[in-house]
C-alpha cells in the first residue's frame, strides 16, 4: 500500500508540474495547431505500437496462452492492410501513414471537409494509442504492490 | 481548437504519468519504454509543424518498421 501510494503521488506531483509548464507553451507563429497536433500524436504512435508489439514479441507464445487478449490485440496492430493500392503494410503502420496522408492533404487545401477527416482519422489513431498505452500497464504491473 | 489542444496535453500527460507508474515494475522491454518516454517528451515539445524533409524520412522510418519481426503477424 505505502508503494503504491508513493507511485500515485509521486505521479500526480509530476503530472501537476508537467500541466503547468505545458499550459504555457505556445505553437510557433504560422504553425497550424492541427497540424502540430496530429504530428504530436504521430510522434507518441510510433513508440507507442513498439512498446507493446516488441513486448509481446519476445515471448509470443506466453502472452498468446497467458494473456490472450493482449496478445489478440498485437495482431490486431500487426494485420495486414494494402497501403496505396500496391503495399501491404500493418495495421499500426498503416493507420500513421493515412493519417500523415490526410495531414498532407490539409495543409495543401485548408477545407473544412480535409480537416474533418484528418480529425476523424486522428480520434481512430488516438484510440489505438491509449489502448495500447492501456495495455501496457496491464501488462506490466505486478498482481500486487504490496510489499 | 484550444479545447482540443488542451486535451492532446492531458492525454500525453496521463501516458506520462502512466509511463512513471510503470518505471519501477518494468524488467524486459527497457529500451522500448526508454524510448516511448522521449517520444512523450518529444511530442510535448514540439512548437511548430515539420518540414517536408523530417516528414519524409519519419515516413521511411515507418515503412522500414513494416519489416520489422515484432510487427510481422504469427506464422499460420
Amino acid at each position: 500500500m505505502k508503494l503504491r501510494q508513493r507511485l500515485a503521488s509521486t505521479s500526480v506531483f509530476v503530472g501537476v508540474c508537467l500541466a503547468v509548464f505545458i499550459g504555457c507553451r505556445t505553437v510557433q507563429p504560422g504553425s497550424d495547431l492541427l497540424v502540430v497536433r496530429t504530428e504530436q500524436a504521430l510522434t507518441t504512435a510510433g513508440a507507442t505500437f513498439d512498446f507493446v508489439l516488441r513486448l509481446d514479441n519476445s515471448h509470443r507464445v506466453f502472452w498468446r496462452t497467458n494473456a490472450p487478449a493482449f496478445h489478440g490485440f498485437c495482431e490486431w496492430l500487426r494485420t495486414p492492410l494494402f497501403y496505396n493500392y500496391t503495399n501491404v503494410v500493418p495495421r499500426a503502420v498503416a493507420m500513421q501513414l493515412e493519417v500523415d496522408d490526410l495531414k498532407l492533404a490539409y495543409k495543401s487545401a485548408k477545407s473544412s471537409s480535409n480537416s474533418n477527416a484528418l480529425f476523424t482519422a486522428l480520434g481512430t489513431l488516438s484510440a489505438a494509442i491509449a489502448q495500447s498505452t492501456s495495455w501496457s500497464n496491464i501488462i506490466l504491473a505486478p498482481v500486487s504492490l504490496e510489499q | 481548437m484550444r479545447q482540443s489542444a488542451l486535451n492532446n496535453d492531458m492525454t500525453t500527460i496521463a501516458a506520462l504519468q502512466v509511463a512513471l507508474a510503470l518505471l519501477p515494475l518494468i524488467q524486459t522491454g527497457i529500451t522500448e519504454f526508454v524510448n516511448w518516454i522521449n517520444s512523450l517528451k518529444k511530442s510535448i515539445e514540439q512548437d511548430g509543424e515539420w518540414t517536408p524533409e523530417l516528414d519524409a524520412s519519419w515516413r521511411a522510418s515507418l515503412l522500414a518498421k513494416g519489416l520489422d519481426p515484432a510487427y510481422q503477424p504469427d506464422q499460420a
